[in-house]
């Protein structure tokens, strides 16, 4: 069955990319352009794997993942942001990429957690 | 050394030989036979040493002794006496006489009374040196204190430096002329009404720290000088103890630390600056990495929507760092104001013709409440500072109306321009998301921006300077879900700014 990415990231040129890179590579998405609407997407679209940026508009990252930490979901992040030396806001995050990043190590690491 | 030596003798051959024998010993003799002519020769040749017979008709060596000790006390006198003045000889010595030998004289007796005579001579000299030297010394002492007196007055004075002697009760006792040209000359007033203008003392006061410990203190505080400016000072205090130990008075050393302080502002706004811009750069880079994906990938594929929206997210980066690196350059240059009169109708139609793509993209309704081409009026202004200012607010409303474009059934731009008696006033009116309280306090500051990785935080910043550079004001009214309205007033006349 084709795993589900959902794309958490203010910028649309940078979820347009991940939409992109991740379909080529056959994986199914779903894109949230904020903190406050990707707790609606999530609900929604039941993703594989979050890649998830910090710094948003209305809701940053680390308080989506809160909440759906405290909803009892455990479903596996990768943190893609700017903001470098910030491994510590989600310490149960996958992986850690800081913009701007390499798609082949995003894609391995992605791959590796969903096991494809 | 050669002494002059007055022999005083009524008998001529008690002269002649003392005469040569005193001769002999190295004196230079002078003779007198009475105590009148004796006088006289005193008074004329000035001997060293008199030496006087007692008794002699007219003025004796008794009445000789006294007259010369009277008048010339430094002449030593030796008293001749003769059989039977034992008494008189000792009422001489009395009255000042060195020594007194007896007739006949003897070689012996008259070396030894000379010998104290001179004795005497030389020590009155040698202790007149010593005072001489004595004097000079105490002079140049003097001189030397009343020099390094007046030094340390000067340096007191002329110290770069603000300095107070404070008592107790915080009253000023003294103050170094640097003090007093800022801060005037107020005897008898205290630290606190004279540098703060307040009416009691300081929360933290490192004077009453020091009077309590005797340690010096220090302290930062913001002081008003005489012509009202406010500067930032760096105080330190030291203890000036009397000599039981009791601290009577302390000292307050203050330094202009303003220049400083405005330079960590400066750094700190620098690398705030920094890492906003390499967080911006970051983003950007991101996006071009998209765009560039996006690009390749439409091209293996031969797929040319994925190209066109890869080449749209290319331009959108290369237009944002555009902005950014504009922004970043204003930021970093003082500019001084080209101020000429400019028509407020143009200026309207230029800012409405440069936002009109976007607001009509948009579906934004612009309502322009501006002066028409028959009610224009000209204003003293720097177009391009205050252009860029009205520009970056036009496109934070559009930014706002944007945002709540699926929950508004119209969205609305107004902008407005009146006039006062002294000023213009420009509003920009937007029926977007509105602020919060949060974010309309930091509004105007440097990188704040709510706009996430689209915001650069220098547009509402520059546009405040813009204002001020005019000496006009910039202010910002909203209500988070309805409204959001920028007004910037700036002086009429030329003569105002």
């Amino acid at each position: 069955m084709t795993k589900k990415i959902m794309i958490v990231d203010d910028d649309p040129a940078i979820t347009k990319y991940l939409e992109t890179l991740f379909k080529d590579n056959g994986f199914d998405t779903c894109i949230a352009d904020d903190g406050k609407q990707a707790m609606d997407v999530f609900l929604d679209q039941q993703p594989d794997l979050i890649t998830l940026d910090l710094e948003m508009p209305e809701e940053w990252g680390p308080r989506f993942f809160r909440k759906i930490s405290k909803k009892g979901y455990t479903t596996p992040v990768i943190v893609i942001s700017g903001l470098s030396g910030r491994t510590h806001s989600i310490p149960k995050a996958e992986a850690f990429f800081a913009k701007p990043f390499k798609a082949d190590e995003v894609l391995a690491k992605v791959k590796a957690v969903l096991g494809v | 050394m050669t002494n002059k030596l007055l022999v005083v003798d009524d008998e001529e051959g008690i002269r002649e030989v003392l005469e040569i024998t005193l001769t002999d010993a190295g004196y230079e003799v002078l003779t007198a036979e009475n105590g009148f002519s004796g006088l006289d020769m005193v008074k004329t040749h000035k001997p060293e040493i008199v030496l006087t017979d007692i008794r002699m008709p007219g003025m004796d060596g008794m009445a000789l002794l006294k007259t010369v000790k009277q008048t010339y006390p430094d002449i030593e006198v030796i008293m001749i006496t003769g059989y039977g003045d034992a008494n008189l000889a000792i009422d001489s010595l009395k009255i000042g006489a060195v020594d007194f030998i007896s007739k006949p004289v003897n070689q012996d007796v008259l070396e030894i009374a000379l010998k104290r005579a001179n004795d005497r001579i030389r020590t009155r000299e040698k202790l007149a040196d010593h005072t001489r030297n004595l004097e000079i010394l105490v002079a140049e002492k003097t001189r030397k204190l009343a020099e390094s007196e007046k030094r340390y007055v000067q340096l007191f004075n002329e110290s770069p430096a603000y300095i107070t002697i404070l008592d107790e009760n915080l009253r000023i006792v003294e103050s170094n002329n640097r003090f007093k040209d800022q801060f005037g000359d107020h005897p008898d007033m205290y630290c606190f009404q004279v540098r703060q203008q307040r009416k009691t003392p300081c929360d933290t006061c490192p004077v009453k720290e020091t009077f309590a410990d005797g340690h010096s203190h220090t302290a930062e505080m913001d002081v008003t000088l005489k012509d009202g400016r406010v500067r930032r000072f760096f105080i330190q205090t030291s203890a000036i103890p009397d000599d039981s130990g009791r601290i009577r008075h302390v000292m307050e050393m203050c330094t202009d630390i303003t220049v400083i302080h405005q330079l960590q502002d400066h750094l700190a706004a620098l690398g705030l600056h920094i890492s906003s811009i390499s967080h911006g750069i970051k983003g950007m880079l991101t996006g071009l990495d998209g765009g560039d994906y996006l690009i390749r990938a439409g091209l293996e594929k031969n797929d040319f929507q994925r190209i066109s929206k890869g080449w749209d997210i290319i331009r959108e980066k290369i237009a944002m760092i555009r902005q950014m690196v504009l922004n970043i350059l204003y930021h970093s240059k003082d500019r001084t104001p080209d101020m000429q009169p400019e028509s407020v109708f143009d200026f309207i139609q230029e800012l409405v013709t440069t936002m009109d793509p976007r607001i009509d993209k948009a579906g934004i309704e612009l309502i322009l409440d501006t002066p028409k081409p028959s009610t224009d009026f000209h204003v003293i202004m720097d177009k391009t500072l205050l252009f860029g200012a009205c520009l970056a607010i036009l496109e934070n409303a559009v930014d706002a109306c944007i945002s709540v474009a699926n929950d508004r059934k119209k969205l609305t731009i107004h902008i407005q321009v009146a006039q006062t008696p002294d000023q213009v006033v420009f509003k920009i009116r937007d029926n977007g998301k509105g602020l919060d309280r949060q974010y309309r306090q930091k509004i105007f500051s440097l990188f704040y921006s709510d706009k996430g990785n689209k915001g650069t935080g220098l547009g509402l910043f520059i546009a405040r300077r813009s204002v001020q550079l005019h000496q006009g004001e910039i202010h910002v009214d909203s209500v988070p879900g309805e409204f959001t309205e920028f007004t910037i007033a700036i002086p009429k006349k030329a003569s105002d700014i």
